[in-house]
């Protein structure tokens, strides 16, 4: 459901999509495979991660001090999102070629995070599939704030055989203030490694692990230390009650993903990524049971499929071509783990296809790029607690476009424009949504070390035969410093 | 070559590792729970031989750990239903009686296990709820909606569901709390017939048999703690200053006494303090006043109600059975909510099916 999550979590990935991409490509309407970017080189790091790679990849010591804010409001939302969601952070990555002993990467990063009106959901990811919901009675605000860091070393084994691996670990606070005051505590520890190894000249294979384990431990106690009561919905219509002084829940969701990378230069003037992987994620449900012990009452397993390739080729001096071929395939199930039923099962398959071109124009100072994608998504809902069931078939459709003019020697400006039609919009179930973005930044070199770059987007989802809506506004700076 | 090799085989031997932390959904789904219950009535009102008839459109109330939900039979007096979640299930058939309209005809079931894979079939003989004809209606204990612990707009509600006036003269109400060292309160410890743990018992004026007091068919009284109108202190709370009793300790030096509304006294001098219940957790027991030596325990013979109430319905139940079969689910704290009986002084001794929770407190009426 890998669209549905793209929905569930767009705020959270597009501020970590900002962080951990090029300001420059998403400046351009979001452009990627058609356009050269020192950043997406369609490698087995820029596409899969492996950090492995990065010693082949990254040459050159850079700090960036990203400070970024997202804000998204509107009624376009489901039972239990926020009516308005606003992300604020600032964000530190630096990278320092060791020589021979390697390269290093490290992030660090505080994010801030307010969700405005959430009706009922005390938990920071009520849709992320499951069929589990844990919700009090009321509509408050819940802010959640904390730091993220992440170390990435790579090095070279052998000979064309690399090693890399990586550990992040964030810890974010939450609170509801208002009646049950649910504190949250989310933690997400996870760790990676990954191979690479050069099978020919300029043709590289790479293997990447990876194991993510999230916890979610809420706390709701009354301040003024009445009762408090939450529901721990099984479904969509049914609930377990729990009340008392105090209650403390958890989820729990460990994913392990193992992907492979393929990346060759070897064709002359074409560049060939492949990113492929399976990704299973498990997710349980706790709640007190006998004062001491806990109870999984629900259990989800959720394993997505996926294989993407990209192809990059220079038609001409200044001309590209690329070509995205996309496969994604989710399967999902909850089962009520106490008596060991099914409750609810879904999957999803997306097929995708894109075609771009860029040109950069020799008499003028211009890079223009378009991009086109249409994917065709099926997906089959047995809610079978609910007696709810649901298949359907939607074509999508994506076209990019983006301008980049260097207006001077030391600044480039940039914008972007942005337009997708969804048949079937599967978050919300409604049909023909529209979501159109404008975006625009620009670079400043400030001198030979150091680099500004601004990036702002402005977006809107809307159905077409609704007067809902849900708008994202956007804002990144980065000052890169290639000394320090 | 071998280093390629060896990377290559790691690849499949990695996907196994992960494949092999994944697990195949259960082959049963929820939500797939059938019951069909045939439900009769006993309508005999004098012969002593059953006289059972189809109980038609009856409401049916299912409550399990998600809650209660609300059915009907249908004009065979069938309750069919075929998606119903996996649980342990309590459901009590009401209808009210065809020929005498002031009595309800009761069935239960329960303890019963719905599951996936099974259909229930069961029938179910609905006879006269018979008892007394006075009932503890609706209790009021868990305070208004206030954040500085304001409790004290407590009230019992009784009803006669009866088509004669009974007389209250003499009558008890106890809190029963005690008798925590043993079965617990309202039980029946060391089997001697009486009930136990009495901590508070107030008494209608006069003696039983005598006939002062009454209540009318189909009347509600309400007791207050105190008959005041809370709205004063609280303004999310209710106005008791025209209740038909109050609670009066006399034995107090601080509780107050509205002079217009008539008294249930204190007959424990050693307790000096206001008549006050536990907010979501409690026993409220109703006598004749036959028996008042409460210190080995009042008679069950002379109950004419008694409930206990509780947060959680996995709480232990400890008033006798004799008195009361179940347990009633009692609203939050500060909440304003209340609960009673789901018809009027439909009693069928098992407050488990007896009683719902209300949003709002509702004195003098249902």
């Amino acid at each position: 459901m890998k669209k549905t999550l793209f929905h569930l979590l767009l705020v959270f990935f597009a501020v970590n999509s900002a962080y951990s991409q090029n300001l420059r490509l998403m400046g351009l309407g979001g452009m990627s495979y058609s356009v050269e970017d020192r950043d997406f080189m369609l490698n087995p790091y820029d596409l899969g991660r492996n950090p492995a790679f990065i010693v082949s990849d990254q040459k050159d010591t850079y700090l960036k001090i990203i400070p970024g804010y997202l804000n998204e409001s509107g009624d376009y939302k489901r039972r239990y999102d926020p009516q308005n969601l606003s992300f604020g952070g600032l964000h530190f990555k630096g990278l320092k070629p060791l020589g021979a002993d390697g390269t290093f990467l490290g992030e660090m990063g505080y994010v801030y995070e307010y969700r405005g009106q959430v009706s009922r959901a005390i938990t920071r990811q009520p849709y992320a599939g499951d069929a589990f919901f844990m919700v009090d009675t009321t509509v408050g605000n819940i802010t959640y704030s904390g730091p993220r860091m992440t170390a990435i070393y790579s090095w070279e084994l052998t000979d064309g055989l690399s090693a890399g691996f990586s550990a992040m670990y964030c810890i974010l606070s939450g609170l509801k203030s208002v009646y049950t005051y649910s504190k949250t505590i989310f933690r997400d520890a996870d760790v990676s490694a990954g191979l690479t190894y050069e099978l020919t000249d300029n043709t590289y294979i790479g293997l990447r692990y990876e194991f993510d384990d999230k916890q979610e431990s809420i706390e709701a106690n009354d301040v003024n230390l009445l009762d408090v009561e939450l529901f721990n919905y099984v479904g969509d219509n049914y609930a377990l009650r729990n009340r008392s002084s105090t209650i403390s829940q958890k989820i729990r969701r460990k994913t392990h993903e193992t992907s492979l990378q393929f990346y060759s230069t070897a064709i002359p003037d074409m560049v060939i990524g492949l990113n492929a992987g399976l990704f299973p994620q498990e997710s349980k449900f706790m709640i007190p049971y006998q004062a001491i012990q806990e109870l999984v009452y629900g259990y989800t397993q959720k394993t997505d499929y996926y294989a993407d390739m990209f192809t990059r080729y220079s038609l001409s001096d200044g001309t590209l071509a690329g070509i995205k071929i996309g496969y994604f395939h989710t399967d999902c199930w909850s089962k009520n783990n106490r008596n060991d039923l099914l409750v609810w099962e879904w999957e999803q398959s997306t097929v995708t296809a894109g075609i771009g071109f860029s040109q950069r124009f020799g008499s003028v100072p211009l890079l223009a790029a378009l991009e086109f994608e249409t994917s065709l998504t099926s997906i089959d809902s047995s809610k079978h607690i609910d007696k709810r069931y649901y298949s359907e078939n939607g074509t999508d459709f994506t076209v990019r476009g983006g301008l980049e003019y260097q207006l001077m020697e030391n600044l480039s400006l940039r914008g972007g424009y942005r337009f997708s039609s969804k048949e079937i919009d599967l978050t919300f179930g409604l049909r023909d949504v529209a979501h159109s973005q404008f975006s625009g930044g620009f670079d400043y070199t400030l001198s030979n070390g150091a680099v500004i770059q601004i990036f702002t987007r402005y977006s809107k989802l809307s159905p077409r035969d609704s007067g809902n809506s849900r708008v994202f506004l956007e804002g990144f700076c980065q000052l890169k410093l290639n000394s320090f | 070559m071998l280093k390629k090799i060896n990377f290559i085989f790691l690849i499949p031997a990695l996907l196994l590792i992960v494949a092999g932390c994944m697990e195949n959904p259960p082959s049963i789904r929820d939500g797939e729970g059938k019951l069909r219950i045939t439900a009769y009535g006993d309508t005999s009102v004098v012969d002593t031989v059953p006289h059972y008839i189809r109980l038609r459109n009856a409401k049916v109330i299912l409550t399990s750990e998600y809650g209660t939900m609300i059915s009907y039979t249908d004009n065979e007096g069938i309750l069919s239903i075929e998606s119903l979640p996996s649980a342990i299930y309590n459901i009590t058939f009401r209808m009210v009686h065809p020929l005498v309209s002031n009595r309800i005809l009761v069935g239960n079931i329960k303890n019963i296990e719905i599951a996936s894979h099974r259909v229930y079939v069961d029938s179910v003989f609905a006879s006269p709820v018979s008892n007394t004809g006075l009932a503890i209606n609706e209790i009021y204990c868990g305070g208004p909606i206030n954040n500085f612990f304001y409790f004290y707009d407590q009230y019992i509600e009784l009803y006669n569901y009866s088509d004669s006036l009974i007389y209250l003269d003499g009558m008890q109400v106890s809190r029963v709390s005690g008798n925590n060292e043993g079965k617990g309160p309202g039980a029946d410890e060391g089997d001697d017939g009486d009930f136990d743990g009495v901590t508070y018992i107030f008494k209608f004026p006069g003696r039983p048999g005598e006939r002062n007091h009454f209540i009318r068919p189909g009347q509600f009284i309400v007791i207050a703690g105190k008959a005041i109108d809370h709205r004063t202190s609280v303004s999310t709370s209710i106005d008791l200053n025209s209740c038909d009793w109050e609670f009066y300790n006399q034995y107090s030096a601080t509780d107050f006494d509205n002079p217009n509304v008539p008294n249930l006294l204190n007959i424990r001098a050693d307790r000096t303090v206001d008549f006050l219940i536990n907010l979501v957790s409690d026993v409220i027991i109703l006598t004749s006043g036959v028996d008042t030596v409460w210190e080995d325990g009042l008679d069950i013979s002379t109950v004419i109600d008694g409930v206990q109430y509780a947060s959680s319905a996995t709480k232990i139940k400890t008033i006798d059975s004799k008195i009361d079969k179940g347990l009633a689910l009692s609203p939050p704290r500060y909440s304003g909510q209340a609960m009673r009986r789901r018809e009027p002084g439909g009693d069928t001794d098992d407050a488990t099916l007896d009683w719902e929770i209300i949003p709002t407190a509702t004195p003098g009426r249902h």
